[in-house]
């Protein structure tokens, strides 16, 4: 276990070494939430939705433009690269176990970058005039269950890419692949379109999928516009899906790595 | 008799590799139907290497080099064979296996590029689970042998290709492995480096008695740092034996040039050919490989009265491209 948290403070170390990219990014994100915001508040003039309000909605646009970078499916290109091009050799002479070593490696990832750039957007967003500001969450509980949910939703998340990561060994290239996962994960996570406004027999459909507990979940925990037994139960089918991924990552990792061939000197 | 460290049996690996012709046809063509032929990237591999030996592999590109290496660090399955080192079986117990190997692939780097090489170590520590005090010692030594004081604290992007190269053998090092492959640690280095890099190398392995496979394409790495070589080809290995028996197998090939003071006698010596001769010069060369040089040169000076006298020898270079041209491989 250890070796998983050092890799995580070395990870914490390079995200904090490259200031600029986590400056452009978290303006990057704080362009989006105020256009995706505009265009909702255009659209809640002329209907409504019974799913959620428009002043749950702007805050939940607030939270996931934050933690974006924690929940987005972005690839990392030094797995994929470690797979592409060979340098897995190096990963498979130490004695590590490959499938936790990448597991551990996308949650640092996300962490370390995520953590930091959702604090400026946490620290702004709250003061800025009523009608684009982020509310408090909807009460106590409803903010430790989404703490919960947030961190579960990480490491399904993780989990998820893992498997895209493994899906390499087989094609080979992440060219197409990767931007089928992207669409997928981004889609069925609500991300073009909040799963709460999609018609009822997608949300249904939605939050079967792993997809959106880990990407749309813990936000709505937060605004209160699903209530608290609801969210009890989708946390446990959190980690029901997180136990599922894993396992046969793992299972399918090991099997695989029987036949990985390495190209080249 | 020594225990080997390392024991290869009858070692085979075939690939099956995609093929098509070209042109636009044949690429529609395998898009939907894909045809494959099957390569024996290794044939019977056998050899054993003994503790604290240096051992060179070498053979021309594509031979297995880099297959057998890859077999041997347990990445790779091969088809059929035994392959036992330090007790183990490669790619059975790679987790147990690799705490007793290092690697450096020349080619690739496994250094995290962003941070510098410290940091790259401290994680290193924490993978193979290293006692502090021993990570400590280790580093202290390889910091002295490897000349890494001035280094290690520099992000690796900035480091230069010998420099860098220190660092990997060192980062190979630090969870004392007894055996250490090593794959063109000197490709792409400067002539100095190389120095260096070869000294580091003889170094760590006269005091740790560290056991270490070389693969390279460079034979003067070969010269400095081993006598053994095996020598690979197609898939098989052709020569396992020294670097000095090869080359003497190409002694009659051995030219030597001399100058002398003006004379008219023809030179006449029984152990060697005289290829040309003026009034003041001669080029002969040995008749048999296994003539002694000291035996003509002595008859040379008794003849004539020396001016100059040279020697040309085959590089190691030549020796093995003759060797591979001899071989057809």
């Amino acid at each position: 276990m250890k070796k998983y948290l050092s890799f995580f403070k070395l990870r914490l170390n390079i995200a904090l070494q490259y200031r600029a990219a986590a400056i452009g990014g978290m303006f990057t994100q704080f362009f989006w939430a105020i256009m995706q915001i505009l265009i909702f508040q255009a659209f809640y003039k002329a209907t409504t939705s019974n799913n959620i309000s428009l002043e749950q909605l702007i805050s939940y646009v607030w939270l996931k433009q934050a933690f974006y970078s924690i929940i987005s499916a972005s690839t990392d290109v030094e797995i994929r690269d470690m797979i592409e091009k060979g340098n897995i050799s190096y990963e498979l002479c130490k004695p590590t176990n490959i499938y936790w070593m990448w597991f551990f490696k996308t949650l640092a990832n996300k962490m370390a970058g995520g953590f930091l750039k959702s604090i400026p957007i946490l620290i702004i967003a709250p003061f800025l005039p009523a009608g684009l500001s982020l509310n408090a969450p909807a009460g106590l509980l409803e903010f430790i269950l989404f703490i919960i949910a947030l961190f579960l939703a990480i490491a399904l998340m993780a989990a998820i890419m893992n498997i895209f990561y493994i899906s390499l060994f087989y094609t080979m290239s992440s060219k197409g692949t990767n931007s089928i996962f992207y669409a997928i994960v981004e889609f069925f996570g609500g991300t073009f379109v909040p799963i709460a406004l999609m018609p009822e027999f997608w949300q249904e459909l939605c939050y079967m999928l792993p997809f959106s507990l880990a990407a749309d979940l813990p936000f709505r925990i937060y605004t209160g516009s699903i209530n608290l037994s609801t969210s009890g139960m989708y946390i446990i089918m959190q980690i029901v899906w997180l136990l599922l991924i894993t396992i046969s990552g793992t299972i399918i990792t090991n099997k695989r790595l029987k036949k990985v061939v390495i190209q080249g000197g | 008799m020594e225990e080997s460290i390392i024991k290869l049996n009858n070692i085979s690996k075939q690939f099956k590799i995609s093929k098509r012709e070209a042109g636009m046809k044949n690429a529609i063509k395998s898009f939907f139907k894909r045809e494959y032929k099957t390569i024996n990237a290794l044939d019977n591999i056998s050899f054993d290497i003994k503790p604290g030996e240096i051992v060179g592999y070498i053979g021309p590109n594509g031979a297995g080099k880099s297959t057998t290496i890859k077999i041997m660090c347990g990445i790779l399955v091969p088809t059929s064979g035994e392959c036992i080192i330090d007790g183990f079986i490669p790619w059975k117990d790679r987790k147990k296996y690799v705490k007793n190997i290092g690697v450096v692939f020349g080619q690739r780097s496994g250094l995290w590029w962003d941070v510098p090489p410290i940091d790259s170590f401290e994680l290193l520590k924490d993978i193979y689970n290293i006692p502090q005090k021993e990570y400590e010692q280790k580093l202290k030594e390889l910091t002295e042998s490897l000349d890494l004081e001035e280094i290690k604290n520099i992000p690796t992007r900035q480091l230069s290709l010998g420099q860098r190269m220190r660092c990997e053998i060192a980062a190979a090092l630090l969870h004392n492995p007894k055996i250490l492959f090593l794959d063109e640690p000197t490709i792409g280095l400067d002539a100095v480096s190389k120095l260096s890099l070869r000294k580091c190398i003889k170094t760590i392995n006269e005091k740790t008695n560290l056991t270490i496979i070389l693969t390279t394409h460079d034979m003067q790495d070969i010269e400095a740092l081993t006598n053994r070589i095996i020598l690979i080809g197609k898939g098989k290995i052709l020569y396992d034996g020294s670097l000095e028996k090869i080359k003497s197998k190409y002694k009659d090939k051995m030219k030597i040039n001399v100058k002398f003071k003006y004379t008219d006698k023809k030179i006449k010596i029984k152990e060697a050919k005289i290829l040309e001769q003026t009034e003041e010069s001669a080029s002969l060369v040995l008749k048999h490989k296994d003539e002694n040089m000291a035996d003509i040169l002595n008859e040379l000076t008794s003849q004539v009265d020396i001016v100059d006298i040279n020697i040309e020898d085959m590089s190691t270079d030549d020796v093995i491209a003759k060797l591979y041209k001899e071989l057809k491989i």
